[in-house]
């Protein structure tokens, strides 16, 4: 009988009792609660798989893999499930593949800088064992104490000091892959530069698990910094604040980060963390690093004179390590501290990571502004406005299909700012389902590039189907939101 | 909590996971089903009509209400509080632990959860009440001598439920029947102490005037009584105490009045993020399944790392974590200071 005589039904019946043969009862979950909880990520979606399994080695994953392609079952890779695109969502049902307890840290090389991990391991984790050397893996994600390695990668992700230490792909050295027709190939190698062919470790970072199964991950490290110097710049302007961030860059010394918040999101943040930013219509964080005092302190003069001439109404700055880290506890608690309910309002992750050229984030931030009160939504922008990453958070009524309408569009004209200014549709989150629809905004050859990898990688299409827009892209993000509202 | 307040709280919860790591039963679990956000979201499973209570309450009924989640939660998601509702769902049901269910039926009749007779002693001339909960008055023992050392006078309170489990299980209207007829037994205008953080916090939650013992035995110490105690221990935090009672300054206070003694805190799982042994105040060892014994294994590996003794402040995390691990209760450290 051939697999194409079988049902949907009879052939996950059989993908389930095959994986049944090969794993214990506690790692293939079938039962409604774990599905439902496996139907959740970080995004505005819902998506239920049929079953999740639990891999703890390649083998394991190989297996999963090999029966994933026999029986034609979509196969998500997941880690830690904190994506904001829906990355990590069955969204044609299938298989999840939670990745999360392959979490050893197989080699740590000082000598030779790099480290070699499983993709489970948590970021922060990581980085705790690399501490007594002295190194870090340092693009530090706002999600850093939750998300998985194996997420970053697929994501390349980063966060506040991908400005100067590079975001996620920037470190990745050496992959191992289990493509979707159970190849297992090592891609790359231990080596701080390397120039042997196509880099196709770079293919498979930002691949969103649409390729393969990452199984093993080489990243460089660096040393930690030893000082540090944080200021705060407070604006009445939100374009003032975004005009000195693009002189902030063009320091000779190179900030470690140089972030942005809007009034939005400093009264958010204050009121969930307890903090006492100033209240004004924007702040610009500025850190200086080094391995010395005056390595650290010494370009705040600098900055503190941009940051005045630019109409900065006040600019404090502490090397203090507790307060700076109250300061960044504060920042990466942005998306979460927006969350707090205003008046009915919620925050939803929508066009929530742009990116545009450093020179044009002035002009950025004030359309946005522009944006929202033209649709009537609430939209908090803040992020690692030193590369132009803006972040974005859509506050309305959730219950409401007119306030969703008008997301969306607001949505649009934002994605559309954004790629006529220069710049592109994710900057550290990815595309996932909820930025497919915008892939029409950018370069068409460019995504016919990409199915044509993808259909040779995978021609049977088992691998995270319905991400990056490598399928037909559906018009709206508007289905299978995770909200009581109907569309 | 109404329907409401329920989908209320998951439209707050961003699903963002900060919650995930400092859950104990997900540490012990590892699968995404037992975390907070995914209690938040089976929540509002049940809540849709897509899924049942057995299958929607399953991880809110494995909790150890340590609170960690709430406390780390950025977005204000009041976690315990759509635990609650599971749980009573499941009450609604008949679905829960016959262990859990028994200590309720008791409490109904007005004993203790072990079904014993509360027994209140009836003295006007004492400084304070000792409240034992649902401890044994010879759990107490180290702390009478202690008293009697630094001469306070007492009467003392068994067997006599703060109404924590009823809390817990989201029994709202059990616990005020409870409370209007349980602590109209205890002696009027007497300042109530207890070593257990779990009925110090139902207590004052009461608006009773209670002490937890670490703060008493710190108000009452003067420093020319104590010797040094030349020890280092590693301090177990209760959770009740921290994040319920928002004490944990008292048992600081009080560690740091005891001379010569070394403390060590197991970094990270201290202060605001101390790791819960399990017990969840003695009630959570009521539960189905190995989930309190796995995560004392985790917790005693925490402090293992740290020091070689123990010490607590909160009777049921010293029962429990005794079992694998050598613990003094901070009376015990106290009582060698006053020796």
């Amino acid at each position: 009988m051939s697999l194409w005589e079988f049902t949907w039904e009879e052939r996950l019946d059989r993908f389930v009792t095959e994986l049944g043969h090969h794993f214990p009862d506690n790692r293939v979950l079938t039962d409604e609660a774990s599905k439902y909880a496996y139907g959740f990520d970080a995004s505005i979606h819902f998506a239920k798989p049929d079953v999740v399994v639990l891999a703890e080695t390649r083998e394991e994953v190989l297996t999963v893999v090999n029966l994933a392609n026999r029986y034609r079952i979509p196969l998500v890779p997941r880690g830690a499930g904190t994506g904001l695109c829906g990355h990590a969502l069955a969204w044609y049902g299938g298989c999840i593949l939670d990745l999360t307890h392959m979490n050893k840290i197989r080699e740590i090389s000082v000598e030779n800088k790099w480290v070699r991990v499983e993709p489970g391991v948590v970021y922060a984790d990581l980085n705790r064992a690399l501490s007594p050397h002295g190194y870090a893996f340092p693009p530090e994600p706002g999600s850093g104490d939750v998300c998985t390695i194996g997420g970053m990668v697929a994501t390349n992700a980063s966060g506040s000091r991908a400005l100067k230490y590079g975001a996620t792909r920037e470190h990745v050295l050496a992959l191992e892959v289990i493509l979707p027709n159970g190849t297992r190939v090592a891609l790359g190698s231990s080596t701080l530069k390397r120039s042997a062919g196509y880099t196709l470790t770079h293919l498979m970072v930002g691949s969103e698990g649409t390729l393969g199964v990452i199984t093993e991950v080489v990243l460089r490290i660096a040393p930690v910094p030893t000082h540090y110097a944080t200021a705060v710049a407070a604006f009445d302007q939100i374009e003032k604040a975004g005009r000195a961030v693009e002189r902030l860059v063009r320091l000779r010394t190179l900030p470690a980060a140089i972030e942005i918040m809007d009034r939005t999101c400093i009264e958010a943040v204050n009121r969930a963390m307890g903090l006492d930013l100033p209240e004004v219509a924007g702040i610009v964080i500025v850190e200086f690093d080094g391995f010395s005092t005056d390595e650290a302190e010494r370009p705040l003069e600098k900055a503190k004179r941009i940051c005045r001439e630019e109409g900065a109404e006040q600019f404090e700055y502490t090397t203090d390590p507790q307060e700076r880290a109250r300061l960044w506890a504060g920042r990466k608690a942005v998306l979460p501290s927006l969350s707090r309910a205003i008046g009915g309002k919620y925050s939803t992750s929508l066009a929530d990571d742009m990116i545009v050229p450093v020179s044009r984030v002035a002009e950025a931030v004030k359309r946005f502004a522009e944006i929202a009160k033209q649709y009537g939504v609430t939209i908090g922008t803040y992020g690692h406005a030193g590369d132009g990453n803006l972040h974005c958070k859509v506050i309305f009524d959730v219950k409401s299909p007119e306030a969703w309408q008008q997301a969306w569009k607001a949505c649009w004209e934002v994605y559309r700012v954004c790629v006529d200014l220069g710049g592109d549709l994710s900057g550290e989150h990815g595309i996932g389902f909820t930025k497919a629809p915008f892939l029409r905004l950018r370069k068409p050859r460019e995504l016919e590039l990409m199915r044509a990898i993808k259909r040779l990688l995978d021609p049977n299409n088992i691998m995270n189907p319905g991400k990056l827009g490598l399928e037909e892209i559906p018009d709206t993000f508007l289905y299978k939101l995770r909200y009581p509202v109907k569309l | 909590m109404s329907d409401d307040e329920i989908l209320h709280q998951y439209l707050t919860c961003t699903m963002c996971g900060f919650c995930r790591p400092v859950c104990p039963v997900y540490r012990v679990f590892e699968n995404e089903t037992c975390t907070p956000r995914a209690i938040v979201g089976l929540a509002y499973g049940l809540l849709r009509g897509e899924l049942d209570v057995a299958q929607a309450s399953a991880t809110a009924r494995l909790s150890v209400s340590c609170r960690a989640c709430e406390v780390k939660c950025p977005s204000g998601v009041e976690i315990l509080k759509v635990i609650r509702w599971l749980r009573r769902s499941a009450w609604r049901q008949g679905i829960g632990p016959e262990k859990k269910r028994s200590a309720v039926e008791y409490l109904k009749k007005g004993l203790s959860i072990n079904g014993k007779q509360p027994r209140v002693e009836q003295q006007e001339d004492v400084e304070v009440v000792l409240f034992t909960g649902c401890c044994e008055r010879t759990e107490y023992a180290v702390v009478e001598e202690v008293f009697k050392q630094l001469g306070v006078s007492y009467s003392v309170v068994e067997q006599l439920c703060c109404g924590l489990p009823l809390l817990l299980e989201g029994l709202e209207d059990l616990l005020q029947e409870h409370r209007q007829r349980a602590f109209s037994k205890l002696p009027r205008e007497k300042r109530l102490v207890t070593a257990c953080p779990g009925c110090a916090y139902m207590l004052k939650e009461a608006d009773l005037e209670v002490a937890w013992l670490p703060r008493f035995l710190s108000e009452k110490l003067k420093p020319h009584q104590l010797k040094p105690v030349d020890q280092r221990v590693v301090v177990h935090e209760p959770c009740f105490g921290l994040r319920y009672l928002n004490a944990g300054e008292d048992l600081d206070a009080l560690l740091r009045q005891i001379p010569g003694l070394t403390v060590v805190k197991p970094e990270p799982w201290c202060g605001a993020m101390s790791f819960c042994c399990g017990a969840g105040c003695g009630w959570e060892l009521r539960q189905e399944g190995d989930g309190p014994k796995l995560i004392r294994r985790e917790r005693v590996n925490q402090l293992r790392g740290a020091a070689e003794k123990v010490v607590t402040a909160c009777p049921h995390c010293y029962r429990w974590l005794s079992e694998e691990v050598p613990v003094l209760r901070i009376e015990e450290l106290v009582r060698m200071a006053l020796a």
